[in-house]
């Protein structure tokens, strides 16, 4: 019985190497859902997209869209200044980052909802401590109103999935947006296990035709 | 009843009399230092401070976190306010100028909050008790007063935009 539950164990057990991330529990061809409303035009039906969005990041260098073409991005929203929620997330999207290290098809964006406070020098500072590349992890700062209109957008994932929170805020939950605008996936942040998670729903992204 | 039986007995009976005096005490000292250190402000107290700490340093948070999901109400309010000071036709003035002045409230609610949570800190386990408990305490306050600013604001906001939509 014990030596079942061993292989039943290992067959679930993630397997430690960058950028890949194999052995997942999940079936293999298992596809992502696409979040929010779809969009009828005549004909054709187009799954939700985020909107467009530009803002300055810790280089001072203006993020749109496009700086996420062809690329799978996580998105969180934080702020320098928070105390016990903001640091934790940090600490597993590092672990993401890491995992990622080297693969230009991983972005990560985190948005500061203090645009009052978190000036690009705050941000370059709180970056430059955290010891990431600005070409992958982007902290943005912008018009106040266009932060919060963009975490309406990647929030739609509350609408539709009770586990997520009711509002968007600084609870730690991570967004996965994939290479085409649209919203995938979520986690809670502050969890390593669901952060795992996460790690395969990216691979699957990437893998995705 | 013997007289051996009631002197055998006694001891036990003494012993028992004196336990309850004693923890009926402790508890009273205990009643009496929450009272004084908190002016009044009546917590739960238990016998392991960090408990204590941590209870009331959870209160903060739990009104924090109630509130805190409002902040993209707040925002949405306040952007569908100025939309309808931007539309066409026009408001009038003193409607321009009363959506404005709730437009400012929204803000300064959410800007409330802001400083709060950039000030805000947990205190240290080094920090002393009593100092630590009346920090935690005049935090709660804080935090209940940006708690109702926001709440109310929404409030006004929402009131407001049903009225501007009535008028046109």
């Amino acid at each position: 019985m014990l030596l079942l539950a061993l292989l039943a164990c290992d067959s679930n057990t993630v397997v430690d190497q960058p950028g890949i991330v194999s052995n997942i529990s999940t079936n293999p061809s298992q596809e992502l859902r696409f979040y929010g409303n779809p969009s009828i035009n005549g004909s054709d039906t187009a799954n939700y997209q985020i909107p467009s969005f530009s803002f300055l990041d810790q280089d001072s260098q203006i993020i749109t869209n496009s700086t996420f073409s062809d690329k799978v991005y996580v998105v969180d929203f934080f702020f320098t200044s928070c105390p016990t929620i903001c640091p934790k997330v940090k600490q597993q999207m590092l672990r993401l980052y890491e995992k990622f290290e080297g693969n230009q098809e991983v972005a990560f964006l985190s948005h500061s909802i203090d645009t009052r406070h978190d000036s690009v020098p705050v941000l370059k500072d709180y970056a430059n401590k955290m010891e990431v590349s600005s070409d992958r992890w982007h902290f943005v700062t912008g018009n106040k109103d266009d932060i919060y209109e963009m975490a309406d957008a990647y929030f739609i994932v509350a609408k539709e999935d009770p586990t997520a929170p009711g509002g968007f805020d600084h609870s730690g939950r991570l967004i996965l947006i994939d290479k085409n605008r649209h919203v995938r996936a979520h986690c809670n942040g502050t969890d390593p296990e669901d952060v795992d998670r996460m790690m395969a729903d990216i691979n699957l992204l990437l893998n995705e035709k | 009843i013997t007289p051996y039986m009631y002197y055998r007995n006694l001891p036990i009976f003494l012993l028992l009399v004196l336990l309850y005096a004693c923890q009926a005490n402790e508890s009273n000292n205990q009643h009496q230092s929450a009272e004084e250190e908190n002016s009044g402000h009546v917590i739960a107290i238990t016998k392991d401070p960090r408990i204590d700490r941590a209870k009331l340093y959870e209160e903060v948070m739990n009104i924090h976190d109630e509130v805190m999901p409002k902040m993209s109400d707040i925002n949405r309010i306040k952007r569908q306010l100025r939309g309808m000071t931007e539309a066409e036709p026009p408001l009038k003035e003193e409607q321009i100028k009363k959506a404005k002045e709730q437009i400012k409230a929204l803000d300064d609610a959410s800007e409330a909050m802001m400083s709060w949570m950039r000030e805000f800190k947990q205190p240290a386990p080094e920090v002393p008790q009593k100092e630590a408990m009346a920090l935690l305490v005049e935090e709660k306050g804080k935090i209940s007063k940006v708690s109702e600013m926001m709440l109310q604001s929404i409030k006004d906001g929402q009131e407001l935009i049903t009225e501007l939509k009535k008028d046109k």
